[in-house]
């Protein structure tokens, strides 16, 4: 190691996260990525897995896994900037060649190599000269992908999703738009804007109320889904929910900074509905899956299932490794 | 310890917020809400685990438009209560004091003294703490050291952070003591700018230096397993060192350095180089070059202490610690050793008596060990009395048949040339007759003399004797002149025999040097040749002259003793000295001069022995008796 002189805890040189997650105390960041292990198991194009990197990441892996599997719980609030190298392995994909397409080459698997950015929300909107939002910046500067955690029920309640984004946005835009780089004035990363917590009846009464879900014919659970082309309007309605009226406008800022291609919307659980074993459908009066325990927290009710977690993920993947997974149906 | 003013602050969150952690409460005064904010994140060890509470850890920083430094500890405790997200979060207690204040009195203050400073106190209120804590106790610190303790102190003068894994068995009590007395074995300066806690999350950002974690960062850190004798992979040579000079010191000599350690002040910067280097040669005893300051000098482990180890190490046949330690006592002895610390070490290996097992023999490690002892406890010249002190000292019985032990042996045979001539003697003797034999055969007859009159050892002695009569062979005339004149140029040994032997061996070596030399009846020239030289030679050599000299030889006898007494007493010429003679002459004469003369005259044609009839047997004896107690009588 020739770097002897490097302050404790300085990150690797050069290796910056690729996806840093956005959103305020309690958004759902750290819930989502403890669920996105999960998710990939569950998906219907079963096959994906999520390992970790290194043996840290490995730990925190199964730490996080472990808290929403075994101890059926959340998180724990996060305290510092904490790095996980994760690697996303698909399904094996048949390839053939273009010019002699009768026969099919071994199955390859694709493998994405993802490293997360997680911290306690509170960050973006702290002085600069803290030493902390200083890695924070310089990190979001090198990323490209972005996970934006918005939290409806945090903004009925107290509404600072529009300051905490619009001084880390400004943040980021001050340090990369002011040279020529980027000559049409809009920030370089991919942004997956997470609408998190959909589980949770506020969020999802409103959804249902408002026309907002689908039923997906294909789906013998008959869960009730915002469809794609409609998240962005959802989104739009959720803003204007907000406790501060500046939210309204958080839309208009995300779509100011960063370019329209490069934004996508999903409605996010990290948890998933509740559903009754024996039913075996959605049950619009017994849906909630995390409940009050005893001891004043919280306890995931029944079977975890993930909604919408590996998609903004690997749609973030597959823009920032180009190549390693082939179209598929979230891509577009 | 005076009294000491701490800042203080509570980083957590309150019941059914909303928010991520802040700052709760503080003392009011030097240091703002915001920067106890500040500080108290920027030194986080990263997300809480339940197992891993509660977590004590240390943190710096500077405030105040001097940038006046700061030293502070917290706790964090288990979470009872949760925040708005039904999330537990755990409270932390933050103190932090002046680092001006903190080495402005005579005494240190430990971590664990001001965490029990912390436990003490309430947190209520707006005013800094005044805490007491307990005075540096650099024996309890010693006691905590371990190897892992060492290595770890020695690591972070890498510059690198360290992280101790597999350790999640220790109570976060143990592993506060732990990183308390790795700071100790670090000048105090260093606490400066040390952070360590007794918990650390690796996959989060922290700026600890030094904690236990479950994984390892994955880059930049040292990884140290807890009490494992592995090293790093790389270990750096600095580290290396510094941990070698530690490993000096152990018991008393261990609080002794800890307690010397905790003088030096002067704040270290790990982040600096320069400043880690003085470390190492602060240790070592080379001046600290800052500030133009005199020179200082660590506490030395005591010789006796590393003897101890050694004795124990080779008890074990433990050899790889034996050559460590080896090293360092072959330090020891290239130092200044005076006579007086020699008699002391001595002392100390005769009262513990070093007894290698036989599985060991004379391996080059336990031959090197022996080769610095003696080093250590003789002088580089060995004498021939230090190589029989030495014997002694080892415990190896001083009686022929008993062997010194094969490696030190071996020890010896590497000292010989640098020894003293009868220490070479002696040490070749003690390695057998090749040995022996190839040391004589450089040596010439008047060396051998030389050495057995300088030493005055009875073996030596021996020795030079036996070559002598080898040497001196009646069918090798040349050889024998140069024993005899080498003999007589050295006064016949008298010094040494005198010296080592009581009155009747002494006549009977002093007979052999004289069969030596002559190899036959000592004739009147002989009496005369010998004495000629030999200013007031004891009695015991003349009795030992008496028993070899040829029949007929008592006239000259006496006269030669006469005449030597009188030039002695510048009695040559007088009248006196005529009447002597003419006394003599008389002696000798049963009727008149012509009797004597006609003995004189068969001097050297008689022999003493059974061939003589009785009658002059008799005579002859009377003769002897005579002319003996005469001899006795008139030589002082
Ligand atoms: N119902 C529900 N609650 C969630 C979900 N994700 C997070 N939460 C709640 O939000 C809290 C904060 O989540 P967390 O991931 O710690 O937020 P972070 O501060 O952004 O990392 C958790 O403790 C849960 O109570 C979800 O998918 N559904
Ligand atoms: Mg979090």
């Amino acid at each position: 190691m020739a770097e002897t002189d490097s302050a404790p805890g300085d990150p690797e040189r050069g290796r910056e996260p690729d996806i840093a997650m956005w959103g305020a105390s309690g958004s759902g960041k750290t819930a989502f990525l403890a669920a996105l292990s999960i998710a990939l198991n569950k998906s219907r194009d079963a096959g994906w897995r999520l390992i970790g990197e290194n043996p840290v990441s490995r730990t925190e892996l199964a730490k996080l896994r472990n808290t929403l599997l075994q101890a059926r719980t959340f998180p724990a609030p996060t305290e510092a900037l904490t790095y996980y190298s994760w690697m996303i392995i698909g399904p094996p994909e048949t390839r053939r060649r273009w010019w002699w397409p009768w026969t099919a080459l071994p199955a390859k698997a694709p493998k994405i190599k993802l490293d997360f950015l997680d911290l306690r929300g509170d960050l973006y909107a702290e002085s600069e000269s803290n030493i902390d939002k200083q890695a924070l910046i310089t990190s979001l500067v090198k990323s490209r992908g972005l996970l934006y955690m918005f939290d409806p029920d945090r903004e009925a309640r107290v509404g600072d999703a529009f300051k905490h984004l619009d001084a880390a946005l400004h943040e980021v835009a001050g340090r990369m738009l002011v040279g020529d780089e980027y000559e049409d004035g809009k920030l370089p990363h991919y942004i997956a804007v997470c609408i998190t917590k959909y589980d949770d009846p506020r969020v999802l009464r409103i959804a249902m109320e408002e026309g907002f879900t689908e039923r997906d014919p294909g789906d013998e659970l008959r869960i009730p889904q915002v469809p794609p082309d409609r998240v962005r309007d959802f989104f739009r309605l959720l803003c204007q929910e907000s406790y501060d009226h500046n939210t309204e406008t958080i839309l208009d800022l995300i779509e100011a900074f960063f370019h329209k291609d490069r934004i996508r919307y999903f409605v996010t659980s990290s948890v998933g509905l509740f559903i009754d074993e024996e039913l075996g459908r959605f049950d619009p009066d017994d849906f909630l899956n995390v409940i009050d325990n005893a001891g004043g927290g919280l306890t995931i009710r029944g079977a975890i299932r993930p909604m919408n977690v590996m998609e903004p993920v690997i749609w973030l993947g597959s823009m920032l490794r180009p190549g390693a997974i082939r179209n598929r149906p979230w891509n577009g | 310890m005076e009294r000491l003013t701490a800042h203080w602050a509570i980083l957590g969150k309150t019941p059914e917020s909303l928010d991520d952690y802040g700052v709760i409460r503080c003392s009011t005064g030097a240091i703002t809400n915001a920067e106890f904010g500040m500080w108290l994140k920027a030194f986080t060890s990263g997300t809480m685990e339940p197992k891993a509470l509660p977590r004590v850890a240390t943190s710096y920083f500077t405030a105040g438009p001097g940038g006046e430094p700061w030293l502070g500890l917290s706790l964090q405790r288990e979470p009872d209560s949760q925040d708005g997200f039904h999330r537990p979060y755990a409270m932390t207690y933050y103190v932090c004091v002046r680092w001006a204040d903190l080495v402005a009195g005579g005494s240190r203050v430990s971590y664990r003294a001001l965490y029990e400073a912390l436990a003490g106190q309430d947190f209520s209120g707006d005013a800094p703490f005044l805490l007491s804590p307990a005075a540096y106790d650099e024996r309890r610190l010693a006691a905590q050291v371990n190897p892992t303790a060492r290595r770890a102190a020695a690591l972070l003068l890498t510059g690198r952070p360290v992280c101790v894994v597999r350790a999640g068995h220790l109570s976060p009590d143990r592993r506060l003591d732990f990183l308390d007395a790795v700071a100790a074995l670090l000048p105090y300066g260093f606490r400066h700018t040390l952070a360590v806690s007794t918990w650390t999350n690796s996959a989060s950002l922290h700026r600890i230096r030094l904690s236990f974690a479950e994984v390892p960062p994955t880059h930049g850190t040292w990884e140290l397993p807890w009490e494992s004798d592995e090293r790093p992979a790389s270990y750096p040579s600095e580290a290396l060192a510094y941990e070698k000079e530690l490993e000096r010191y152990q018991g008393d000599d261990l609080g002794d350095l800890v307690g010397w350690l905790g003088t030096l002040v002067e704040p270290g910067d790990f982040g600096d180089a320069s400043h880690r280097a003085a470390a190492t040669r602060l240790l070592r005893g080379e001046v600290w070059a800052r500030g133009g300051r005199s020179a200082v000098h660590p506490p030395r482990p005591s010789v006796e202490q590393l003897l101890r180890q050694c004795r124990e190490s080779i008890a074990n046949a433990d050899e790889r610690r034996l050559g460590e330690l080896t090293t360092l006592l072959a330090e020891r002895a290239r130092g200044r050793v005076t006579d007086q610390d020699r008699r002391t070490y001595r002392v100390f290996v005769r009262a513990n008596p070093i007894r290698p097992p036989e599985r060991l023999g004379a391996s080059a490690v336990l031959c090197d060990f022996f080769e610095v002892l003696l080093r250590l406890l003789y002088a580089a010249r060995m004498r021939a009395v230090d190589v029989e002190e030495m014997l002694v000292d080892l415990g190896v019985p001083h009686r022929p048949g008993a062997a010194p032990p094969a490696a030190v042996l071996a020890a010896m045979g590497r000292l010989l040339p640098s020894s003293a001539p009868s220490g070479r003697l002696l040490i070749a003797h003690l390695r057998g007759p090749e040995h022996l034999h190839t040391v004589l055969a450089t040596m010439s007859e008047d060396e051998l003399c030389d050495v057995a009159v300088r030493s005055r050892n009875r073996k030596v002695l021996e020795i030079v004797l036996d070559e002598a009569d080898r040497r001196a062979l009646p069918s090798d005339p040349r050889g024998m002149e140069a024993v005899r004149y080498a003999l007589a140029r050295h006064r016949y040994l008298i010094e040494a025999i005198s010296s080592v032997h009581a009155a009747e061996e002494s006549v009977l070596r002093y007979r052999e040097v004289l069969q030596v030399g002559h190899r036959r009846d000592l004739t009147g020239a002989d009496i005369k040749e010998i004495l000629a030289d030999l200013d007031s030679p004891p009695r015991t050599f003349l009795l030992a002259m008496m028993t070899l000299c040829a029949p007929g030889t008592a006239p000259a006898l006496l006269q030669t003793m006469a005449g030597g007494t009188m030039r002695e007493l510048s009695l040559t010429g007088s009248p006196v000295a005529d009447d002597v003679r003419a006394g003599i002459d008389r002696m000798f004469s049963r009727d008149g001069g012509g009797r004597a003369a006609r003995y004189r005259r068969s001097a050297g044609l008689r022999r003493l022995g059974p061939a003589s009839t009785p009658g002059k047997v008799l005579a002859a004896a009377s003769v002897v008796m005579v002319v003996a107690a005469l001899a006795l009588w008139l030589w002082p």
